[in-house]
């Protein structure tokens, strides 16, 4: 029963408060390459900021009762969950409560009137029963290879040299599916001009749609310390991997077509539940070999 | 011995109050039938008390025998008697299957007969065992299935004192009957008391096999072709686990005992040991419908809400779980048998919340996800370890509180508003939030971290972690299961300016359903009566107060049961993991039930924040559904659009054709049988990799030296 | 005050270079919004400006419009612009927007869309090529910065009396109304940045 110091608090809650403007500014690099690859200038670096604080210094918007708790239910619970990897916690009951937050911006998209937004929240549904999976089999495998669940012992426990190669597939996808790109953009894409009608944010604006937009960067942001936690302990090699993995993820936003909702799960489940059941069956050989040794 | 009473009053005072029930003079009349009924109930709950003050099991791990007394099989004629027992009530299968004049059913009738007459005549040739060992046995395993049959099944009770007499109008039915539905109600959770705390298995037998006459019973009460038709699956289901069962216990031997079969197997040969255990799997696996056999609880959602709910959550499905759990030391030093259990139940879990994707039916959704639940308990039995055991026990506690809540508030939608389609359902949270909500509780409860189900799930996960196909699927069956009850409270919320919720009243041309055309239905807003509310109340609050009661019902309940079970070396129990201390691991349960609250008191905040509804926005296509000629309607003037659902899964194409056929009989029920083959495959290939894996990182070390 | 400055000037930076265009066609020939999707092309870039076509009015902060307004779309029209949250802006785009353009003086044609819309810059043309509509959301952005007190339809360009075309003098097929003309011509020397 160690509660936590205080300074460790400080270091959670700061990190925590900070994090969306980490994952916004990485959102503009993002925006700023996909633009170099299509021969664009591109938005400034800083431009995702500048998106949400437009909306949030937007005119009060009406909106849904329900569906605006919902939105701020749904940030609560991702940036809850960030904070629960940062702090240290069960890696596990994080992704669990990741999928809580996942529920409410899916319940806020369905419960409003636009049969465009309940679309979305179809869709969402299924990127949901791709992703899930692939959350959970990343985090036992990281637990199998650390012998632990928490996430202080797993940072610790890195780098997982022999886990990492096919565990990079299952990031690969989560990654591509929490930031909205092609091809598990079925339900709502997030490049600007694919779409006129935005599936599952169709009937949020202003404040609510920065709050929708601060929950998914919550969750960004959980996936993101996913990757980093495979080489905690080497900032270098931390960077270099997501850095990797975010160019993989902008060729395939870039040369795939949007998945249809099969696609999308065969997708999901034949590359990154693959390459994850391999980092789970190499993790169980490598510590029983351990144990035997 | 003052067990004696009290046991008297959890088995013997219910059949024996239903059976006044039963006679005419009382039968009729409303008044003293209720009071009877509740007099039953208070008198399960009497002797639940009294057993455990006689017995103080909570918290501790600790194992009482109790003996009938001159009842109990060790005595000389009783002991004949419990042993002819099974016989007698094959007999009475045997007759049922006569009358359904089916040639299966009295095939399987018969070869049930014939192995209960088999095994009487063993042990009936036996000597009687030496008397002084009670027949009976209460621990904190049996305590804790005894307090949700008696608890969970006392509050349904209550319920459907209310409910058959609506439930029969709709179906026009006379509505005297009624009183032999809460008869039948009651025997049944008097039989799963007498099932629980049976150690002698005889007594388990008749336990088990009045459970299914019950059910049968019960599942083809309103009579019409439908309900017959169910309860023929649900007998055949019934008989084959009863045959399972049977062949089991006559191949244990005469005055065979459960605590027995754990121990070197008893007086059992050893040869016999697998065989035995294999029969009880099986039967097991028949009772709690798990994914081969789940036919019969499908078909079990013709019956009325608290029959469903008995089944789903109290009583029926839940022996099953027990008995693989009763059994679990056994099952998992068995080689063979313990991966394939868990096998078994993973695989439930994931294809049962696979399929409860597709459907629409309220009832059948809630009945594929019980199948689901109880694939986890089944898995966590055999995985075998104190922290699984442990973890499936929470889950099967509040999966029965979560589940009879559904089951209940179903009904009381149902019984409101004459349909229990999602989709005629939808916006129902916000035309009737009082009906609805309990519902959405029931969800949530089932959903979200840190309520019992989902601590119990992160236990199991953490328990089997180094099988990789049990991780797989259940990664599969968890984010399938978390998407279900999104989707159904997602529908349920739904806005909906235009149209009003069921009936399609504001809808012209929404072809009405046969259960609107009965007569004596009752019109939509009509008020129900006030102990149903009650008592959806009562399980609610219960549900919700899993919020904080998942930490001190492991300690206090369930690690002590798996300690019983599978005694302490195998390894620190469930609530040993918890705390609030980060960077342990460990589910902080009560960090995660402060940001639960947290992110609503955020969303009670925002909401109030809000200043008027924003009109829906130009292009957003709102509004346009009611109007007859658009987009959503199709030829014939049915909503193509709102039939197809909130799932996207098979059916075809995204499209938005209809996703049942003329009869109304979903598609997904024509491709089980090659889903059923192709999920075989996957798992035995998936096995067969594991174990290939396994063997040669065995081979692995010892090779080079 | 002082400590809230950067703060401020954080929000009206932000307001003015995220411009979300919803584009809305009142009903004219089709060029101008040809020209208005060439606009959103990567030729043109518009993404640099921070610029992105949403297709929901509520969360849009520059309303292009192109056609001319008529008493079936001015409804439509108007509820688009209410439903766009302060600080916004309207671009009219092309001589349709602006005052009729060749549907002016048609019996259902009310006029350009300041008839109905308070309309903060006219693009000129028929239809204006694509630059130009970006210079004109560039000239409209720098409005974004502060929230404005409602304002009222703009009309017209000049604002001209409404052409009443007699049946006599109506002209000749294949010749241009002059004062049509004019207008146009006044636009090109006035509105480019």
């Amino acid at each position: 029963m160690i509660p936590l110091d205080p300074l460790a608090a400080l270091v959670v809650a700061g990190g925590t408060l900070l994090a969306p403007v980490a994952v916004g500014l990485l959102i503009g690099v993002d925006r700023k390459a996909n633009a170099a690859v299509q021969l664009r200038v591109g938005p400034p670096v800083l431009q995702p900021l500048y998106d949400v604080t437009k909306l949030l210094a937007k005119a009060s918007a009406g909106s849904d009762r329900v569906a605006a708790g919902l939105l701020a239910a749904h940030l609560v619970l991702a940036a809850g969950s960030f904070a629960l990897i940062l702090a240290g916690g069960d890696l596990l009951v994080a992704v669990l409560v990741l999928g809580a937050a996942n529920l409410s911006f899916i319940l806020a998209a369905s419960a409003v009137e636009s049969p465009f937004a309940q679309l979305g929240a179809g869709r969402e549904l299924v990127v949901l029963v791709a992703t899930e999976p692939l959350l959970i089999l990343v985090v036992v495998a990281y637990a199998l290879a650390a012998g632990s669940f928490s996430s202080a012992a797993i940072a610790a426990g890195s780098p997982y040299m022999v886990a990492v190669p096919t565990l990079a597939l299952p990031l690969a996808v989560l990654l591509s599916a929490t930031l909205r790109k092609s091809p598990f953009d079925l339900a709502s894409s997030h490049h600007g001009h694919q779409e006129l009608v935005k599936g599952s944010t169709t009937e949020m604006a202003g404040g609510w749609l920065a709050i929708a937009e601060l929950g998914h960067w919550y969750e960004a942001a959980v996936i993101l310390a996913l990757i980093v936690l495979a080489a905690a302990r080497l900032p270098v090699v931390a960077a270099a991997l997501v850095a990797a993995l975010y160019a993989i993820v902008i060729v395939a936003d870039n040369t795939l077509p949007r998945a249809t909702w099969r696609a999308a799960l065969a997708i999901a489940w034949a590359v990154g539940g693959g390459g994850a059941a391999i980092a789970l069956v190499t993790a169980v050989l490598a510590s029983t070999k351990g144990a035997m040794g | 011995m003052g067990g004696l009473g009290a046991i008297l009053l959890l088995v013997a005072a219910p059949p024996a109050v239903a059976a006044l029930m039963r006679l005419p003079s009382i039968g009729s009349r409303r008044l003293p039938r209720d009071l009877l009924a509740c007099a039953a109930v208070a008198s399960t709950v009497i002797g639940l008390a009294a057993l455990l003050g006689g017995c103080p099991v909570l918290g501790r791990a600790e194992r009482f025998e109790v003996s009938l007394g001159p009842l109990d099989p060790a005595a000389a004629p009783a002991g004949a008697a419990w042993s002819l027992a099974p016989a007698a009530i094959a007999l009475v299968f045997l007759a049922i299957a006569l009358r359904t004049r089916t040639l299966a059913l009295v095939g399987l009738a018969g070869a049930h007969l014939f192995v209960e007459v088999g095994a009487a005549s063993a042990q009936l040739a036996a000597a009687p065992e030496a008397a002084g060992r009670g027949g009976l046995v209460v621990d904190p395993l049996a305590a804790t299935l005894l307090g949700v049959s008696v608890l969970v099944g006392g509050v349904i009770i209550v319920y459907a004192l209310a409910y058959p007499p609506v439930h029969l109008a709709q179906r026009g039915i006379d509505p005297a009957r009624a009183g032999s539905s809460v008869a039948w109600l009651l025997v049944f959770v008097a039989a799963m008391n007498l099932l629980v705390l049976a150690d002698d298995l005889r007594l388990l037998i008749v336990g088990w096999e009045l459970t299914t006459l019950c059910s049968v019973m019960l599942i083809a009460f309103d009579g019409d072709a439908a309900a017959l038709g169910a309860g023929r699956r649900a007998l055949a289901y019934g008989l084959a686990g009863g045959v399972a069962l049977g062949a089991a216990e006559w191949l244990a031997g005469p005055n065979a005992r459960l605590s027995g079969l754990l121990v070197d197997g008893g007086g059992t040969a050893p040869v016999a040991v697998p065989l035995v255990l294999g029969g009880a799997i099986l039967a097991a696996a028949m009772k709690s419908a798990l994914v081969p056999f789940q036919g019969w609880l499908l078909g079990a959602m013709v019956a009325a809400a608290p029959v469903s709910a008995l089944l789903h959550a109290s009583a029926m499905v839940n022996a099953g779980s027990y008995l693989l759990m009763r059994l679990s030391p056994a099952i998992a030093d068995q080689e063979p048998l313990g991966p394939l259990v868990v096998l078994l139940g993973a695989v439930s879990f994931a294809a049962a919340a696979l399929a409860a994707l597709r459907q629409h039916d309220l009832k059948r959704i809630l009945a594929l996800s019980t199948v689901s639940t109880l694939g986890l308990t089944t898995a966590a039995a055999g995985i075998g370890s104190s922290a699984a055991l442990s973890a499936g026990l929470l889950l099967l506690v509040f999966h029965a509180v979560a589940k009879a809540l559904a089951f209940l508030s179903v009904g009381t939608l149902e019984q409101a508003t004459g349909t229990r389609e999602l989709e005629d359902l939808a916006g129902a949270l916000r035309t009737a939030p009082l009906l609805a909500a309990p519902l959405a509780i029931a969800a949530a409860t089932l959903a979200l971290p840190p309520f019992g189900l989902t601590v119990a799930k992160w236990a199991i996960i953490e328990a089997g972690a180094r099988n990789v196909a049990f991780v797989v699927l259940l990664a599969l069956g968890g984010a399938a299961y978390l998407a279900l009850w999104t989707g159904v409270v997602g529908r349920l919320l739904v806005r909906r300016r235009s149209g009003s919720v069921a009936r399609g009243a504001a809808e012209p041309g929404v072809v009405a359903s046969a259960d609107e055309a009965s007569p004596g239905a009752p019109t939509p807003g009509r008020r129900l009566p006030r102990r149903q509310l009650a008592a959806v109340a009562v399980l609610a609050v219960a549900s919700l107060g899993g919020l904080v009661l998942a930490a001190p019902l492991a300690a206090w309940l369930t690690d002590p049961a798996a300690r019983t079970v599978v005694g302490s070396g195998a390894g620190p129990g469930l609530a040993a993991g918890w705390s609030v201390a980060l960077g342990t691991g460990g589910f902080e349960v009560p960090l995660v039930a402060g940001l639960l609250l947290a992110a609503s008191v955020a969303a009670v905040l925002a909401a109030a924040r809000v200043r008027g509804e924003a009109p829906a926005a130009y292009l957003s296509g709102a509004g346009i559904a009611a109007r007859p000629g658009t987009l959503h309607r199709a030829p014939g003037g049915r909503t193509a659009l709102a039939r197809s659902g909130g799932f996207y899964w098979g059916g075809g194409t995204l499209a938005w054709g209809s996703d049942s056929d003329a009869a109304g009989v979903p598609n997904g029920s024509v491709g089980r049988p090659a889903a059923l083959v192709g999920w075989v495959l996957v798992a035995s290939l998936v096995t067969a990799a594991v174990l290939a894996a396994v063997l040669l990182g065995t081979a692995g070390p010892g090779a080079p030296g | 005050m002082s400590a809230d400055r950067p703060f401020r000037r954080w929000v009206r930076r932000s307001r003015v270079r995220s411009p979300w265009l919803v584009h809305f066609d009142c009903g004219g020939c089709n060029g101008c919004d040809i020209e208005v999707l060439d606009m959103l092309t990567p030729r043109y870039s518009a993404e640099r400006l921070g610029v992105v076509n949403v297709g929901d009015p509520r969360q849009a902060d520059v309303l292009v419009v192109t056609g001319p307004a008529n008493p079936r779309n001015a409804e439509v029209l108007r509820a688009v612009y209410d439903q766009m949250l302060e600080p916004k802006v309207v671009v009219a785009a092309g001589s349709c927007a602006a005052h009729g353009g060749i549907f002016r003086g048609a019996s259902n044609v009310l006029g350009g869309v300041g008839e109905v819309v308070p309309v903060d810059v006219f693009v000129p043309g028929c239809p204006p090529p694509p630059w130009r509509i970006l210079a004109g959301i560039i000239d409209a952005v720098p409005l974004l910065a502060d929230v404005r007190p409602p304002r009222s339809p703009s009309g017209g360009p000049s604002r001209p009396e409404p052409l009443r075309v007699a049946p006599d003098d109506r002209p000749a097929k294949g010749q241009v109304d002059p004062a049509i003309d004019a207008h146009d011509a006044d636009l090109e020397s006035v509105t480019v940045p």
